[in-house]
């Protein structure tokens, strides 16, 4: 059961509430509701034949105003065993996001044990706020289980608590999504003293994830040229699944 | 014969010849997987080749490559077209299409930027342990390929788990073109395969993909990767590179390898 949504839908279009709200100007949409818009637009786009999602690269440089929003998605390729798809997300006639997801069929293969986490669950954890806007009771729960707010490296379990869309359920690849989005909270790679908007946010699934809680385990790598890197590995509760990027754009604060 | 005399002969090969608006791929670009067509490692040489020549490479970084591969792309003439999807003063986003034999074969992103103000200070950085100069025994690549591979660490030999190699690619891309170090950069994150020799009896696992994502311009012709898959048995593999240059890391990269058993049809 949740309470409340990121954003409600209505004549074709989505109308964000107030979970969608940008940290940085309270006048745009933010990275976690626009990645999962996209995301769910991706994963409605029609298929052959059971897919999973292998990646998606999400383009978020432009900050979407907090309008009502229209997504539409474009099938590019149409593989027996891949499907390429791009979405957009509209305000106006505009164009402001961009994703480009690539589907799987599951087929045969050889498998390994991959190395655990090593961290505590989310259940063992006290609970702490992640980001200024998007606290730690709603619309999503975080754990934060390595580090703290700063440079990094940081780790923390999310659970959201409100619906992306009000009235459905959204995938917990769409969740995953979401979850990282706010990685830079934990793994910012620079002091307070700097803004760190991300640009894009790409994705690689080695399984679709599954059950409520994420874990993000983030580090930062940025050497002197302006612009910084978080590498993610992603969890859920039976273990590592995929890896995440952001690409960080430093400008002094204030 | 000395080694720069070798590597002098290897560099009058090319991965393509140049004809008209175009680029006729050469016996370096074949696929492994498929004797009529194109390998990924020339598709992305070639790629970036003409994208570092376009004038927004010489505004800001490359932050993000990515190139997908959507259907096997024909020994034939090849041509690249580049748009700017998104432009602006601090950002710049450029699309490409490869078409070979007349069909759209892939795809690829660049994400540029350009930061302003003083960075924040930088994270140490540490080279890879081992120079390409200490690994002069094994290779993953035969010579004459036009990549010079040197395995420091098998999978099986590491505490990590994580393959070990240096490339240089020593063909020219064009004849009097070499690879730049982002071109050298997207050419080692063709190299997850070779982490999974000990499957290729098997299975074949050609990828779908190669995504780079930039942390710093990478410098000099040879690039570190360590590599490791993440395989959950479900049909693909996700291939973890991390690239350094002689001074440490510069890039994280990504690979979708899908599997098939042998005797099945590619993707």
């Amino acid at each position: 059961m949740t309470a409340g949504a990121f954003y409600r839908a209505e004549d074709g279009l989505f109308h964000p509430l107030q979970p969608a709200t940008a940290p940085w100007t309270r006048k745009h949409q933010n990275g976690t509701s626009v990645g999962g818009l996209l995301t769910r637009e991706i994963e409605r786009a029609p298929l052959a034949a059971p897919m999973r999602f292998a990646r998606i690269t999400i383009e978020m440089s432009r900050a979407v105003p907090l309008a009502p929003t229209k997504a539409r998605a474009r099938v590019v390729r149409d593989g027996k065993r891949m499907q390429l798809v791009e979405a957009e997300l509209l305000v106006g006639d505009e164009v402001y996001a961009m994703a480009l997801g690539l589907r799987v069929s599951e087929g045969e293969a050889p498998a390994e044990p991959f190395a655990p986490h090593g961290l505590p669950d989310p259940d063992a954890a006290p609970r702490t706020p992640v980001t200024s806007v998007l606290g730690e009771g709603w619309p999503m729960q975080t754990r934060v289980v390595r580090g703290g707010r700063g440079p990094g490296p940081g780790a923390y379990w999310t659970r959201f608590n409100a619906d992306l869309v009000a009235g459905e359920t959204a995938s917990a690849t769409v969740r995953a999504v979401m979850a990282c989005d706010p990685a830079a909270g934990v793994a910012s790679g620079a002091s307070r003293d700097w803004s760190f908007p991300n640009l894009d946010l790409s994705l690689y699934f080695a399984r679709a994830p599954a059950g409520d809680w994420i874990l993000t385990e983030a580090d930062t790598d940025q050497f002197g040229e302006g612009f910084g890197l978080i590498s993610s590995l992603l969890s859920d509760a039976e273990g590592r699944f995929g890896h995440a990027h952001q690409t960080l754009l430093y400008a002094q604060a204030g | 014969m000395s080694a720069d005399s070798t590597s002098e002969q290897v560099r009058a090969k090319r991965f393509y010849v140049a004809e008209g608006d175009g680029f006729v791929p050469t016996g370096l670009s074949t696929s492994p997987w498929r004797r009529d067509s194109q390998n990924g490692l020339a598709l992305g040489l070639l790629m970036t080749h003409t994208l570092v020549r376009r004038p927004e490479a010489a505004q800001g970084h490359l932050a993000r490559f990515t190139l997908d591969i959507l259907r096997p792309a024909p020994a034939a003439l090849t041509t690249i077209a580049w748009r700017v999807a998104r432009g602006g003063r601090r950002v710049q986003l450029l699309e490409g299409e490869l078409i070979a034999g007349g069909e759209v074969s892939a795809r690829a992103s660049a994400l540029f930027v350009a930061p302003t103000g003083p960075p924040p200070p930088p994270r140490e950085m540490h080279p890879p342990p081992v120079s390409p100069e200490d690994a002069l025994e094994r290779t993953v690549l035969a010579r004459g390929t036009g990549v010079d591979t040197r395995l420091v660490e098998r999978r099986t030999e590491s505490p990590t788990g994580r393959q070990s190699l240096w490339v240089r690619v020593e063909a020219d891309v064009v004849p009097g073109a070499g690879a730049t170090p982002i071109g050298a950069a997207v050419a080692a994150s063709d190299f997850g395969g070779s982490s999974l020799r000990d499957y290729s009896k098997e299975w074949t696992y050609p990828n779908l993909d190669i995504a780079v994502h930039f942390s710093r311009a990478p410098r000099g012709e040879w690039v570190h990767a360590s590599t490791l898959p993440m395989m959950l048995g479900r049909g693909t593999a996700v291939i973890d590179h991390h690239l350094s240059d002689r001074d440490g890391p510069f890039a994280r990269a990504h690979q979708t390898l899908f599997f098939g058993r042998i005797r099945e049809a590619a993707p």
